[in-house]
Parts: structure tokens; sequence; C-alpha cells
């Protein structure tokens, strides 16, 4: 039992740096379920938690606006960490570790809150059928994913939204194994980017009614990031013409790009490493937050601008992760997160 | 050659054992007193550090279930699912393979707060998480790893870890963390069974102890200068007595340069060796007193801080290096000028007019550091010019002193003292030195203390001034309800806040004659009233650190305010601003009130009412226990200052003995006219008595204004600089006397040996004087 | 027939030293008037100065009696003698043994006003006879040799004594200021009528004295 939760203080204690790529994600996965190309992602089946692999997390992220125009975005994710392989002698759901974020973005303030828990205690945890995540009094629940209430709050911040899907869940990659480097590290990966949303955000100063869109992702691995794989910059853009586009560059000795171009029906087309070009134009105390980013093959070719660029997490595991503004070929909204980053002093 | 050089530098201590067994006894009384108060500091810095994450524990509010229900994970999580932050902890006793018992903390570190976990942070200790950490003077163990943060007799774990050790599947208590998310309910609606638990008051502010170690050093610094001159005079004496062996050996063509040499090599060789013997003795010196200590700290943290001393190298390396230094800087200078011109008549230093010039130029440099330095240094500075000054005027003060009591004298032989106490102030003045600069640290530290202890008792007693004091997370509904016509009820609550750029604390008082017997330091007229104005009552710390007095406007989160009072509050790290309760309604509302004190003139009956009324025992606290737990505290800090004074004016009585018996000799020649004169050695012995009770009884006379600049320095300057409030000097004159009587009688005592000796002087050595060839 | 001032008989005294005993004084004796002076000369280590320590009561006999002016002090407990050197006897020794402390004037009246008797008008007398008149406020070590001698002189007479003893009193001195201080002694003895016993073993000093004694093994014989 030595070294039990040898994995969580590697996970928690290593920011960006360490040889097992970022918070750990690169870490060996022996004992743990591996992802497989062979086997499908399937509904509802994989809604519900899944504790044989070593990393999972629900996120979602909306970019909003307040009643009166204002752009602003919120961020809600759960993690889950499992400590050691499964082992049919203990009782699973005790070995994990939780840890929640929660973020409120405007041009004007960026508040962040963070929650951690042991499995086992009922304190956080997932279900598949009725769709819920929780940790603490933050809460993601629906009967399916298609029509959810989601809440969170922090010391200085306090968020309800109601989010229904207006279109179908997409999985990326092959039917949801999606690639992440050139040695085949992999993930499960589905998201539901058809969300309407509408709720209220309290930043201390009473609720105020808010409406966007929004974007969830699903993921579970046990060895997501090849070990020289020291951070990624994810974009999950809701384009103004209804197309949405994911797309990620993993930065390694080799960087390694993928994405997914959503249509307006749901009709997905995988974007390889060749097809995606992304190249930082501002950087921000040593954060880039203003992309060029080009998918030559659909005529895209975008300028993507945080709406804050100082929405750095000051979570014990570190990133900068907000909202962004889309200009170019296309116009539209949606977040950016980019880890393995040191923020550097003004 | 060198053989023959060390053999009669040998034959020298051989002859005179005393001289080397003064020389060894001074060298490590002083090296012990300095030890031990470094030993008890290093432990106490120690421990203290490693009690404060312990401490937080007990600082922090917490929910524990009332009687008779219990607390699980279930409620833990109950809270949490429902937007209140709270960590569990539990606690009990670990019974490790040694046999050795330990109080278990189990910690959730995960939802605890990152101080409470060893070493700061639980993401620090890698690989270790479900290890149980204990002190780090345990016995190794599988599954234990020791860290120096643990405080003795304490081990921490993982909650779920400790659960398993201490066979249970409850917890104790879940502390309420701070803030609490926006919009978090009242636990108590989630869980009804759980009771609020504000934290003890910590009985003396921490930054008290802060104050404690400040005079401790000082102690150790004064007592090592005492021990110093201890040194100088031996080395002194047995250096004249060498004189001549040093000038034969030198005529036989022993080169100067070899003979300093080796004079240096045997004095460091004595003082290591005394040095050592200081070290153990400093060692059982701090192993003597450190129970008072640690009963002292441990009413301070509520967390056991261990009576032992470790040999940490810090201090006994360092009393070693200070021995061995401190001892060839003390002799050097006559050991060289003896070796250099071995001169046979030497007289006594005279002090010319350049001393007490010297003197007054360092007074004049103390009150220019006070008026215009600033900060801690200056005012450390100041003490010094200011003991230094008093030690070069001394012997001019002295002579003035037994010259205006000239005329009290009656008959030859009062003259006789008189003159005779005067003329021999140049071979006391080393001893009297140290004498008065031990007696000026003790009637300054002493008064310092006495001032600390009736301003901390006054300070409790207004503080304190009610009955009864009651945690009400539900509300004083309930109490209310239980007092008759005559009791009232003050509601305390406070906001922490930002005034004038300082941390501070909001407090809204309501309008209750309790608050005016509040004394305070300034104010304007019956300035408790201006609190339904716009006016407001600021601490100390805040008019200080804030440079804020009387009719300044401060900004509060509804408005200014103007300052109508300063009021004294000893020890806190936050300033305080006093204002209305209506007031603090508007700043916050809807601010709880988590306790409320009450005014009865029978605290026992209405305890036993609100009792019988279903309001917890333990969350009524009597004021009389309160101000009991307070003061037992600060005895015990006196009973261990009270020591260390004895033990300093021990030393400087030493000190008085070393110049009496390097001097005895030649008294003899003065005072043998008087013998031939028919006066008798028993006479002669109380004389020579009562010539060192004058010497004595000038010097501590001298030292009485010095000790009480002193006081007043670190009364209000030290203690200003280091804490940002200001002690009111209070005069403890009974005190002083007995100090200093205590300082002449350590005086006489050493001399009676000496006087002993004389009376019992043969009358053929005496006559033997009275004849001797020139 | 007067009591005499000084009368010594049989008087016997040995000093232990490692080995063997060593008599000093055997069967010593001798009588000395009121107002006469008598010189004791002897070789060095004779025994002449534990003679006047012994008459002194600053030592005891191992036997034989001293009278001093007719009171037998070989009896006289330690603060007897103590008494009778503060009342009777006065001392003049060659190293002056002057309080170091005190000036001219409170030497010079020490002695007198420990016993009780003081006589500003005879101190001032003797201050003025000795030629310290403007020396009052020196202290001793401001002093020469043969002004620290005559206020041991002055010292002593103001007293009054009996019997005053002098060891050795010229034996610091050069041959001006010995003169000049034995001749104030013997004036004021004169003066006074207290006998004189003064130990010196110069001839031209002991010429000066009424009668003269010669210490040599342990006894004295006429010179």
């Amino acid at each position: 039992m030595t070294d039990r939760r040898a994995f969580m203080i590697a996970m928690l204690a290593a920011p960006a740096a360490s040889a097992q790529g970022f918070a750990g994600l690169g870490s060996d996965a022996e004992g743990f379920a591996m992802p497989d190309p062979k086997r499908p992602i399937l509904f509802p089946r994989d809604h519900a938690p899944h504790p044989g692999y070593r990393v999972e997390w629900w996120y979602l992220t909306a970019p909003l606006i307040f009643d009166d125009g204002t752009p602003l975005g919120i961020q809600w994710t759960l993690f889950r960490f499992a400590l050691d392989p499964p082992n049919l002698l203990q009782d699973s759901s005790a070995r994990h570790v939780w840890m929640g974020h929660a973020a409120v973005t405007t041009t004007e303030t960026h508040r962040v809150a963070e929650r951690f828990a042991r499995g086992g205690t009922g304190q956080a945890g997932a279900t598949g059928q009725p769709f819920s995540a929780w940790i603490d009094d933050w809460r993601m629940s629906g009967q399916t994913p298609d029509a959810i209430t989601l809440s969170a709050a922090g010391t200085d911040f306090r968020y309800e939204l109601g989010l229904t899907a207006t279109g179908p869940l997409i999985r990326h990659g092959r039917d949801g194994y999606s690639v992440k480097s050139g040695l085949g590290q992999a993930s499960y990966y589905y998201s539901q980017p058809f969300y309407n949303a509408s709720g209220t955000v309290d930043l201390g100063d009473g609720p105020r009614a808010v409406s966007g869109h929004g974007w969830l992702d699903r993921e579970w691995s046990s060895q997501p990031l090849a070990k020289d794989q020291q951070g990624w910059d994810w974009f999950s853009l809701a384009l103004d013409d209804g197309r949405k586009l994911m797309a990620f560059r993993l930065r390694g000795q080799e960087d390694f790009r993928s994405g997914t171009l959503i249509g307006v029906d749901g009709r997905t087309r995988t974007l390889t490493n060749d097809e995606i070009a992304v190249t930082p134009e501002q950087t921000h105390r040593g954060v880039p937050v203003e992309w060029r980013l080009r998918i030559p093959a659909a005529d895209l070719d975008l300028l993507v601008s945080a709406l804050n660029r100082d929405a750095w997490m000051e979570t014990r595991v570190s990133y900068w992760e907000g909202p962004v503004t889309v200009s170019g070929s296309e116009t539209g909204r949606g977040y950016l997160e980019m880890t393995g980053y040191r923020w550097q002093p003004e | 050659m060198i053989a023959a050089i060390l053999l009669a530098f040998w034959s020298h201590w051989r002859r005179n054992r005393l001289q080397l067994a003064t020389l060894i006894t001074g060298i490590a009384l002083a090296t012990a007193l300095w030890t031990g108060v470094q030993a008890i500091n290093a432990e106490a810095r120690a421990s203290m550090t490693s009690a404060a994450s312990a401490s937080r524990i007990v600082g922090l509010p917490r929910l524990e279930p009332v009687e008779g229900e219990t607390l699980t994970w279930k409620d833990f999580v109950a809270l949490r699912r429902a937007g209140v932050l709270v960590s569990p902890i539990i606690r009990g006793d670990y019974r490790l393979q040694s046999g050795e018992h330990l109080r278990l903390t189990g910690i959730d570190p995960l939802s605890a707060p990152s101080d409470l976990w060893p070493g700061g942070d639980f993401m620090g200790s890698a690989g270790a998480a479900d290890s149980v950490f204990v002190p780090a003077n345990t016995a190794p163990e599988s599954d234990l790893v020791a860290d120096p943060s643990v405080p003795n007799g304490q081990a921490v774990a993982d909650i779920q870890i400790a659960q398993r050790l201490l066979g249970r599947t409850d917890l104790d208590a879940l502390l309420l963390l701070s803030p609490q998310p926006l919009g978090a309910p009242d636990p108590l609606g989630v869980t009804p069974h759980l009771a609020y638990v504000l934290p003890a008051e910590t009985a003396v502010p921490a930054a008290l102890t802060d104050s404690f170690r400040l005079n401790l050093s000082a102690f150790g610094a004064l007592c090592f200068i005492v021990g110093l001159f201890i040194v100088r005079g031996t080395v002194g004496l047995a250096i004249a007595q060498r004189r001549q062996s040093i000038r034969t050996l030198r005529t036989l063509g022993a080169p100067a340069g070899l003979l300093r040499a080796l004079m240096l090599a045997e004095i460091a060789i004595i003082a290591t060796l005394s040095g050592l013997l200081g070290v153990l003795l400093g060692y059982g010196l701090a192993s003597w007193l450190m129970p008072g200590v640690s009963v002292t700290l441990d009413g301070i943290y509520g967390a056991s801080v261990g009576t032992h001393i470790a040999l940490r190298p810090v201090w006994w390396l360092g009393g070693l290096a200070m021995a061995v230094l401190g001892t060839l800087l003390s002799a050097a200078g006559p050991m060289l000028a003896a070796s250099d011109r071995a001169v046979l008549n030497e007289k006594p230093r005279s002090f010319g007019y350049w001393w007490p010039a010297a003197g007054l130029a360092l007074f004049a440099a103390a009150a220019g550091l006070v008026i215009w330095g600033h900060g801690l240094l200056a005012a450390f500075a100041a003490i010094a010019a200011l003991l230094l000054g008093g030690a070069a005027t001394m012997p001019a003060t002295i002579r003035a002193l037994l010259r205006a009591a000239r005329p009290l004298a009656t008959g030859p032989l009062g003259e006789w003292m008189l003159a005779e106490t005067e003329t021999q102030i140049p071979r006391m003045s080393l001893a009297m030195t140290a004498l008065m600069m031990a007696l000026a640290a003790n009637i300054g530290v002493s008064t310092m203390v006495g001032s600390f202890r009736e301003s901390f008792a006054e300070f409790i007693d207004q503080r304190l001034a009610a009955e009864i004091y009651v945690a009400t997370p539900g509300g004083a509904g309930d109490i209310r309800a239980e007092l008759s016509p005559d009791e009232r009820l003050l509601p305390l609550r406070s906001l922490k806040s930002v005034v004038a750029g300082q941390p501070a604390e909001i407090n809204g008082v309501i309008n209750d004659p309790t608050y005016r017997e509040w004394s305070l330091l300034e104010a304007v007229d019956d300035p408790w009233s201006t609190l339904s104005g716009d006016g407001a009552i600021i601490s100390e710390q805040l008019s200080y650190r804030a440079a804020l007095s009387i009719g300044d406007v401060i900004a509060l989160p509804d408005g200014p305010a103007t300052v109508s009072g300063i009021i004294a509050d000893y020890g806190n790290p936050l300033g305080k601003v006093y204002v209305s309760h209506q007031r603090l309604d508007r700043i916050a509302p809807g601010l709880p009130t988590p306790r409320h004190a009450i005014r009865t003139s029978d605290p026992a009956s209405l305890r036993a009412r609100m009792i019988a009324a279903g309001i917890p025992a333990e969350r009524i606290a009597m004021q009389a226990d309160m101000k009991a737990t307070s003061m037992r505290i600060f005895e015990r800090t006196f009973a261990v200052t009270a020591a260390l004074n004895g033990l300093t004016l021990a030393v400087a009585g030493f000190a008085v003995l070393t110049s009496l018996l390097a001097a005895a000799d030649a008294r003899l020649p003065r005072l043998t006219p008087l013998w031939a004169m028919g006066i008798e050695r028993r006479q002669l012995a109380r004389l020579e008595l009562l010539r060192v009770a004058l010497t004595a009884a000038a010097t501590a006379l001298l030292a009485l204004p010095l000790g009480i600049l002193l006081s007043w320095l670190l009364l209000a300057i030290v203690n200003v600089e280091a804490f940002g409030w200001r002690l009111p000097f209070r005069a403890d004159p009974a005190h002083w006397l007995l100090l200093i009587g205590v300082g002449i009688a350590a005086s006489v005592l050493s001399a009676l040996w000496p006087a002993h000796r004389l009376a019992r002087i043969s009358s053929r050595a005496l006559s033997e004087v009275l004849s001797r060839d020139g | 027939m007067t009591t005499p001032a000084l009368d010594v008989s049989h008087l016997r005294k040995s000093f232990s030293r490692p080995g063997s005993d060593i008599e000093v004084l055997s069967d010593t004796s001798f009588t000395l008037e009121p107002g006469a002076t008598l010189a004791l000369t002897g070789e060095s280590g004779s025994g002449k100065s534990t003679l006047l320590h012994l008459i002194s009561g600053l030592d005891r006999p191992d036997s034989g009696d001293i009278r001093v002016a007719g009171q037998n002090i070989t009896a006289l407990p330690d603060h007897g003698l103590a008494r009778l050197r503060r009342e009777r006897i006065a001392l003049i020794f060659q190293q002056y043994n002057l309080i170091p402390s005190l000036n001219v004037a409170d030497n010079l009246a020490f002695h007198a006003r420990m016993a009780g008797r003081r006589d500003d008008a005879w101190t001032n007398a003797l201050t003025e006879r000795l030629g310290l008149s403007g020396l009052s406020d020196r202290m001793p070590d401001e002093l020469s040799g043969g002004q620290r001698q005559r206020v041991a002189i002055g010292r002593a007479m103001a007293l009054r004594p009996a019997l005053l003893l002098a060891d050795e009193p010229t034996g610091n001195l050069d041959e001006g200021s010995a003169d000049v201080v034995i001749a104030a002694m013997l004036d004021l003895v004169a003066e006074t009528g207290c006998a004189l016993l003064l130990v010196t073993h110069s001839e031209r000093i002991a010429s000066r004295m009424s009668r003269r004694l010669h210490l040599s093994h342990g006894k004295v014989r006429p010179a």
C-alpha cells in the first residue's frame, strides 16, 4: 500500500514539468484498461464512469452572454484519477481521487474554485443513467446528456445553468478512439457540442441571467499522453454558421495535431496532423493568448483571441483556460485550454 | 624549550589551584548561562514552529456532535454536498511498537487547509501519504515517517489510515473552513445533530511568546558578558602573579613570540575544557528550566511542546565557540601586554576624565537613537549604548556618591571606610561593572515583565469584564429567554477587513456601561458615545502601523469614520476598530453573532439556568476560569524569568568573589596599620565586608536608574518596534529594593570567605607585613 | 619609686621552622622608666623586631612577663591587647604604615581619635612642629619618606602614649632626613614624658638615646 497515492501525489505535485508528460498523464499504465480501436464508444453504456481506466474527465465549457450582451464564459470540470489498477478484492470506488475545477470568466475578472475528494464516500462521483457527475455541491445531472443542469460555486461566484442539446453526440477519432501521439497513445473521447445554455451567474452582487451555448467533453484513458508530451493547446469553437470545430496540438519532441470538424447536421470530419496549422500570434505572461488556426481543407483561416488574457487557473494543477472570440474567415466563440506553460510575472 | 616553558606555566596553576578553579568556574558559568538560555530558546523555537500546525487545528471553528450523537462520513458528505466546506478530523491515542504513546490526528489532506499536513503541503510528502508522520525523535519503525514539523507526543496521518489504526469508523469533528463558498447554507440546517464549536480563545496571544523569547535572548547575552568579566578578572590576576616568572623566562632566552603563542594556547585549552563543562552545566540548567517553559508554551498553544532538551549543535557548538572566543578576547589583552613588557610595577588603572566623558557621550548617543532612530536595531543599539555608558561612568559616579556620604560618617573608622572604599574603586570596578550590568538587566527585565503582568491583568479584567461568555451559533434567542431583568446580553461579533491598508477586525458594540470601563490610551471626551455618530475607536497597533491619531478619518466599507479613541490590545497581531452594533449591521448585513457576553450578578445561577434550558455546557465559558488560565500561564513565565534573575546575580556575585580574592594579598598592607593601632582582626574583617557592601550599594544605586531606563527602552521602544504596542511603565519599587538587596547580599556573600580568611590570619603574618622590608 | 613605663622580665620566644625550633629570645629582661629613651641594637635577625612585636602585643611570648605602665599584658586576651595598642602604645615603623586612603591631617589625628582622645589644639601644634603645615591635604603617596615618617611620629604622639615603640624609623631615610625625624621624636618624647624604645642598627641614632641595649643570642646586655 506504500505507493497507493503516489500517482495522485505525482499528478498533483508536478505541474507542467516532469518526465511523465503534463500532470503525470504520460505515466505508465500497467494494470489499467487501455483504449482499443476495435472497441468503439457505445451509448448509453459509455455515459457511465470507467473505473478500469486510470484517468477520466467530465468537461463542460460555455461561452455565454449576460442579458445586456456582455460576454462571459463558465467552466465546469471533474477529473477522476485511479490510485492503483483495478483489483477484484477491493471496493474499486475507494481508490479514486476526484478533482473539480470551476471558473467564471468575464472581460474584467476570472474567478476560480477547486475541490478535491476521495472516492468511496459519495462526496464525489458519477453515474451513467441518469447521467450525472458531482463533487460536493457542484453537479452536472440529467436523465441523459441531452438535457442537464449544471451548478458550481466558489467563494466569489456561483452559477446554475440548464443545457439542452440541439444536435447529436459526437465521437471523435475512429468512433471515439482518439489518437494522441505518433506512438499510438490514445483515449476515448466524445462530445456534446450542441447545447443551448441559459441560467444565472452570481458574482457576489446577486444572480444575473445568462445565455449562450455549451460544449461537453467526456474523455477517459490510462495513458493519454506520450512521455515527451509536455502540454497541449486545445480549441473548442462554435462558429456562427453553425459548424463546430475541435482541434488540439500536443507539444512534444514533435507536435501532434488532431481535430474534428462538425457540420450543422452533426456529420464529422476527422482532421489529421497535416490538415491543421496553429501558430501563436500574441503571448501574455508566457502564454499564447491569440492564435491563428487554419484548416485549409475546409477553407478556415481563423484568428482566435482570449476574452480575458488573465484566465490562468491558479489551482494545484495550474493551466490557462478561458473563453475566446473567433474572427477571420468565420466568426464565432469558443473555449481555449492550454497546459504545460509557466505563468510568468508581469 | 617549549616543554620547559609549559612546565613553568603549569607549575603556576599547581601552586594557585584556587585561581585555576576560579578561572574554570568563571568560564563555565558564563558558558552555562549562555548555552542554557540558547538551548531553551532553540527548543522553544523548534517546538513552537511544529506546534503551529497542530495548533491550527485547535484554532479552527468546527462542528461536533451534540451529546449522544455520533459524527460519520455521511454527515461530512451531506455537508459537502450541501455546499458547506468542512474537513474531517479524528484524534486518538496511538501506541507504537516501541510502546510509546502518541496523540494521533487523522486529517483529510484533500479537504483540509493545506498547512495542516506535516511539512505544510501534503503534496510535498510524495510516497509517504500512507504513512504515519511522527516527531523527529521517534525510534524508527516501518510505515512511520519522522518529520521535524510534527510536535512531540503527536502523530499525523491520513484520516482513513488513522481510522484504521484507531479502530474507529466515526469522526471527531468537522473543521469549518474559511471562507465558505458564496451562498453556503447554515451547516446546522443540514446536520442538526451537530453543534457549532468555536475554538477556545487562546489564553495568551501568541505574540507574547515572541516577547518572552526576546527576554530570554537578552538575558543570555547579558549573562555571558557578566561571565567574561570574571574571566578577565581572573586572567589579569594570574598574569600579575606570573610576571616574575615570565621575566625570568625571557632573561633565560625564551622569545616573546613563543611565550605569547604558548600563553594563548594555554588559555585556549583551559577555555575549551571549561567551555565543555559549561555546556554540560547549561544543558542541566536548560533541562531544569524547560518544564516551566514547556508548560508555558503548552498553555499558549494547547499542544505538547516536550520537556526534554535535544542536543542541537546550534547551541552547544555555539556555546563552546562563545567560551573560547570570549575567553581569548577578554584575556588576550593583559596576556599580550605581559609577555611584551615584563614590568613589575603596574599601577592600577586610574580613571581619567575621559572615561566619564565617554560615558556621557554614550548616554547622548542612546538618547539620540531613541529620538531619531527607527527600527529594532536602533533600539538595541540604544540599550547597548546605555549599558556601556553606565559602565564607563560608574567609577566616577560611585566616587561621587561616596564623597557625598562623607559628612554622614562619624568617627575615624567611618571616615576611613568611605575613603578606603573610594580608593579601592579601580580594583573593584570590573566586578562592580558585572554586578551593575546584572542588576540593571534584572531591574529592567523584571520591570518589563512586571509591567506586562499588571497591564495584562488589567487588560484581562477590562476585556473579560462580562461574567459569562456563550457561543451562540444559532442566535441568542434561547439565552435571552433565560435572563432576568438585571442581566444584560452583549453581542460579540466582528468582521475581518482591511482598514487604512492594515489587516483589521471591525467590531460592533452596543451601548453598554461595560465598555465605558475600558481605559483608553487616548480619547476625546466620552468616546463611546461618538460611535452612535461617525466615531470609531481603534487599537494601538492600528494607530501605530497606519500612523493614525485622534481626529483622523479612516475609510470603513460603509463610509468614513473619525478616530475618537485609541485602545490597548496587547498581543493581537490584527488591528481593531470598534464601531456601533448598528453600523456593523450596515457594513455587513446579516453578519452572525457567534458569541455573546453576559453581565450578571450571579454567574453560577445563570449558568445553571442556561444548562437547564438545554444550552450545552461546553458553549458556556465562565470569566473566572478564563482569567485564571491566562494568569496561570503568565505566572509560569515569570517563574522562569525569576530563576534566570537569580542565576545572573549569582554569576555577578562570583565576579565579586574573584576580584576580592585577586585583591586579597594587596589588601593586607592597607589594613595592618589599623591593626597596629588596635583594631582587631575580626573588626577588620567586618570592615572589609562593610566596604564591599558599600561598594555594592553604590553600584546598585547606579544600576537602579539604569535598569529603569532599560525597562523603559524595552517597554516603550523595543516592544513598539517589534510588536506594535507599547506597554505602560509600572514602577515596582518594592521589587527594585528587593533586587538591590539581593545584589548587595550576593556581593557580601562572596566577600564572606575572604573576610573569614582575614579574621583568621595569624598575627605573625600581619606583623611581618608591618615590618616587611621595602 | 615610679612604676616603670615598661618592665620586661624573663621573656622567651621561639619560632617553629620545618625541622627545628629557633629560639629568638631566651630569658630577656629589662625595664624602661617614663620619659626615658632606650636604643635596642643587634644583628639582622637577632630578634629586635620580635621583641618589639611582643611588647606591643602584636605577638605573644612563650613565657615571661611584659608590664606596660604596671599592667601585665601577657595575660590579656586579644581585645585587651588591641585596646592597649589603641590607647597606651604607639608604633613607628621603618615602612611608615600610614593609612594610604587618608590625607595627612586625617592620618595624624587617626590614632588619637581611635582612642577617643581627640585634641585638635594638640594635633595642630604637632602638625606645625613637625613641619607638616602645608601638607595637611596631601595623600601619603604624595609625600617624601621623611615627610611620611614625620606624619607617623605625629600620629603616634597625638595619642600621648605611655610607650612609644619605633622599629628602624629612619631605615629608609637619608642622614639629613633621619636627623630631623629623630630630633622631632626626641623633642616630643621629652615633652610628653612617654618612654621610647627604639630599635636600630645605626650607631649614630643609638648614641642619641639615653640608654642602649644590645640583643644577641636571645639575650640583652648593655651596649
